[in-house]
């Protein structure tokens, strides 16, 4: 009953890569995309990221939670206030707020989770409100709700990032990367630990999980992509706001994660990627837009909980399986060699 | 095979919940390679024993002493994790994962590996072999893939079992493995159990189904309302009067 | 002038613990937390002033009307957004589904009162004047109502038969169901119970805050007073919303403009120092 790389799998990986590899090359070309959308796509990118993290705590972890928005900025507030007011360099600060955003998230998981579920998401809701606060009165410091303009742009110390085509390719590959990791996590022990949690705290509690500190874990990671999403965005946007970080956006990220499938990395990438390039195709909706947003939203738990990529893998199974039965009429197979990704 | 050598030991153990007395008293001890059963009237106390001896509930007074060290006040995931190792009367899986998600689990706690250690890949031990060996005996097959979901509620107790044997525990505390299950199911229930002991694990075993317990246990605890109202062999305990009584009259079948 | 700040801050946090109640009644019938609360209270506000403004009804028409249209509006959130999803063991869901309808809902609100926000006259028009402080009428009104409505629903639950039910269906509604007892019906009674307070809450808050769609972030006070006092309970809920009421209006001795950045702290601190609160009860799981 060993796991082997099957063909189709190789193939699989394969194509991937190269399908990247031409996004990554064709996809930043003035020919191919104009400026204004690769603005979105990157948006996209950069919400992807945050919306990541979230996807560990809320897909992994089954918390719902609004932190994202306030630790997003927080990650873009410390870096826009070490370059612009104390002349940092524009990567140390970067590193600098990565940092400080973390083990922020540490403490704040410490006091949080001594809340159970609900309570805990109403909490979070209050830490959104608590920045956004501090975000738009500390006038010295966050220049209120004037912000803070000219950011300097994000270099990497070989490669500095002129426009939105060069900020394309850093986000892309970070991007990735990122995507990596979160995958790799929900196949790993502290994926499956999460799950444990999430389903049957006492249950997990039996298996030797240590459910406070694997909580807190996931906040902390959760912290740490919204945190690096910031600073991105800080850095590309050069110019960032309060009203960016409010618990609203927190709301928006969480029905990302929904939209596209909680139990899917991949969904994140779907939802985020809908989430962003939607609005501006249904601009005509206008006024409107937001109220067939909600009531969306509500029409989405109700018809589709699992979102897009639940309805897939849905779908998947089922047809794995009816291959299958046909295959064996009698018995099924035994410990199956090919382990099937999302 | 009992070995005399007292692995796990319930001492004095007390518990209330308000004004609820769900233990009063009570001692108890397993051997390693034993099978102390656990019996009573429905609300005995069995289940919160089994609780108090996993760290779910805390004990008012008392001690629990595993491998000869006091563990009252370890938490339930260490007690875990130095090998006390349990089963529920309903299965507790994780519905949306898959069976091997869910078995991974338990391998994952034998492993004793980190977060990161297994973030980065590093392999535990491998479980095939034994996973073959416990599959056989419990008689069926699955599709890894599959969801837990997917299985019979009687192949889910049994899996259950299974999963916990994965986790190499030293003592084994089995909540009503019969309950639900069918003849054939029952049987192999017990034959996992046996495999168990012959490990040298000792198991705690809650039960309704006198048949097993009675052939299957090497001694008995009887518990009712809280108290152990006898122990012994199970021929002794199945003529204890007081037990009797407790029973209303007698034997009960699941 | 600590009379003032003390009367401000008990009147605040009843209209908080209104509320809160209304929070409780919601998580203790269904089990899950209402993220559009403080949008209802919004509603509440924006009703209330469509009466009195728009329909021009007098004091006590606005104060029957707004009862019923509270009643009304309960139900029909229930409907929409709870009722659809009563089976799902998932909880997200809902939570997610509840977000949801907080969005719609301060559309709906903007896009039929506009952005702007409005002005109400307060309920009793005036000052008093208690020894050096100057009070506006408004707020001893607050407080008197806040009184009685939850004396009201006290007797509400603990002496009607109504309040019975609603009780046994929060406890256990498969039980109930299985009693006779119409849980749909109840559980609706329970949500326009609670819309009724937070309802009200919104119009006593209106006069003295705007008539806004930003009257929603109230919710989080109302919130932290439940941690404060120790969520579960109700009479906990309550000390705690005059609590938290108190320290933010005591708190505009140090700052004006980080008053809710105290409140929050506060929360922080009680989470950290007794995460059950006051009066919490240690909620353990079944095993």
């Amino acid at each position: 009953m060993r796991k082997k790389l099957s063909i189709s799998q190789i193939v699989k990986y394969t194509l991937t890569f190269l399908l990247c590899l031409a996004i990554f090359l064709i996809l930043p070309q003035k020919s191919v995309t104009n400026k204004y959308m690769m603005k979105v796509v990157n948006e996209g990118i950069i919400y992807f990221i945050a919306v990541l993290g979230l996807s560990v705590i809320l897909g992994m972890g089954g918390q719902v939670t609004f932190s994202t928005a306030p630790i997003m900025g927080m990650g873009a507030y410390i870096t826009a206030i070490l370059t612009t007011k104390y002349g940092y360099d524009v990567l140390a600060a970067l590193l600098i707020a990565l940092l400080a955003s973390t083990i922020f998230s540490y403490f704040m998981g410490l006091a949080l989770f001594r809340l159970k579920g609900s309570y805990f998401a109403f909490a979070s809701i209050g830490l959104a409100q608590l920045f956004y606060t501090i975000f738009s009165n500390w006038m010295d410091m966050t220049g209120g709700p004037d912000g803070i303009s000219k950011i300097p742009n994000l270099h990497l110390g070989f490669f500095k990032c002129e426009n939105y085509y060069d900020y394309f390719k850093v986000l892309f590959i970070i991007g990735i990367i990122c995507y990596m990791v979160v995958a790799r996590i929900r196949k790993s022990y502290f994926g499956r630990a999460l799950a444990s949690v999430r389903d049957d705290e006492i249950a997990a509690k039996c298996m030797g999980i240590n459910t406070y500190r694997t909580k807190v874990l996931s906040f902390v990671v959760a912290g740490f992509f919204a945190s690096l999403a910031g600073c991105l965005y800080a850095t590309m946007e050069r110019y960032i706001s309060p009203e960016v970080f409010k618990f609203d956006q927190s709301a928006i990220y969480l029905i990302m994660v929904m939209l596209g499938g909680v139990d899917s990395t991949f969904g994140a990438l779907l939802g985020t990627m809908l989430l962003t390039i939607l609005p501006e195709r249904l601009r005509f909706l206008q006024s409107y837009f937001k109220l067939v947003y909600g009531v969306g939203v509500i029409i989405l738990m109700n018809v589709m909980p699992m979102g897009l990529m639940g309805i897939y893998n849905d779908l998947k199974r089922k047809l794995h399986f009816a291959i299958v039965r046909r295959k064996n009429s009698k018995e099924k197979n035994k410990g199956g060699v090919q382990h099937a990704n999302e | 095979m009992p070995t005399n050598e007292i692995i796990l030991q319930v001492k004095n153990v007390n518990k209330a919940f308000g004004g609820v007395i769900t233990a009063e008293n009570v001692n108890m001890t397993v051997e390693k390679g034993q099978i102390r059963g656990l019996i009573g009237p429905n609300g005995a106390g069995k289940t919160t024993l089994l609780n108090l001896i996993s760290g779910i509930y805390e004990v008012d007074s008392g001690q629990i002493i595993f491998e000869g060290k006091d563990i009252t006040n370890i938490p339930a995931h260490v007690r875990a994790q130095i090998g006390i190792g349990r089963t529920f009367q309903q299965p507790r899986f994780n519905p949306r994962a898959s069976i091997e998600d869910n078995l991974k689990v338990g391998t994952d706690l034998r492993n004793g590996m980190g977060y990161l250690a297994s973030f980065f890949g590093k392999k535990g031990a491998d479980f095939y072999q034994e996973l073959d060996e416990l599959m056989e005996i419990a008689g069926f097959r699955f599709d890894w893939q599959d969801r837990i979901t997917s299985l019979p509620y009687g192949q889910q107790k049994l899996l259950e079992i299974v999963r916990a044997m994965l986790a190499h525990p030293k003592v084994m505390l089995v909540d009503e493995p019969a309950a639900g299950l069918n003849q054939a199911e029952q049987e192999r229930a017990t034959q996992l159990l046996y495999k168990a002991v012959k490990q040298g694990i000792g198991v705690v075993l809650i039960e309704h189904s006198m048949d097993m317990v009675m052939s299957v246990c090497d001694r008995i605890t009887v518990l009712n309302f809280g108290r152990v109202i006898s122990e012994g062999l199970p021929v002794e305990v199945s003529n204890d009067k007081q037990v009797i009584e407790a029973y209303l009259g007698g034997d009960e079948d699941a | 002038m600590y009379i003032q700040l003390a009367i401000t801050g008990i009147s605040m946090g009843m209209i908080y613990a209104l509320m809160a109640m209304g929070l409780i009644l919601i998580v203790k019938a269904v089990g899950v937390l209402n993220f559009a609360h403080g949008q209802l209270f919004m509603l509440g506000g924006y009703l209330t002033w469509m009466l009195t403004y728009q329909l021009k009804l007098p004091l006590w028409g606005v104060a029957l009307c707004g009862l019923i249209v509270f009643a009304i509006c309960g139900a029909a959130y229930m409907f929409s957004v709870y009722w659809p999803l009563r089976n799902s063991s998932w909880k997200v869901t809902v939570t997610i589904s509840t977000l949801g309808a907080s969005i719609a809902l301060k559309e709906v609100v903007r896009l039929i009162w506009g952005s702007i926000p409005l002005s109400m006259d307060p309920i009793v028009d005036g000052i008093v004047r208690i020894g050096t402080a100057y009070l506006n009428y408004q707020y001893i009104l607050i407080i008197v109502i806040g009184g009685l409505l939850m004396l009201g629903v006290y007797i509400l639950f603990e002496k009607t038969f109504i309040g019975k039910i609603m009780q046994a269906t929060a406890q256990d509604r498969y039980a109930a169901s299985l009693i006779g007892i119409p849980v749909i019906v109840s559980i609706a009674a329970t949500y326009m119970v609670s819309m009724c307070l937070s309802g009200v809450g919104g119009w006593l808050a209106a006069p003295l805050f705007l008539v806004s769609q930003s009257l929603g972030s109230m919710a989080q006070k109302a919130f932290a007073g439940i941690v404060l006092g120790g969520f579960g309970s109700v009479k906990g809920a309550i000390v705690g919303c005059l609590l938290i009421g108190l320290i933010e209006s005591f708190s505009v001795i140090i700052t004006d403009s980080y008053r809710d950045a105290i409140v929050f702290l506060v929360l922080i601190a009680v989470l950290v120092i007794r995460p059950t609160g006051i009066f919490g009860e240690k909620i353990s799981d079944k095993a």
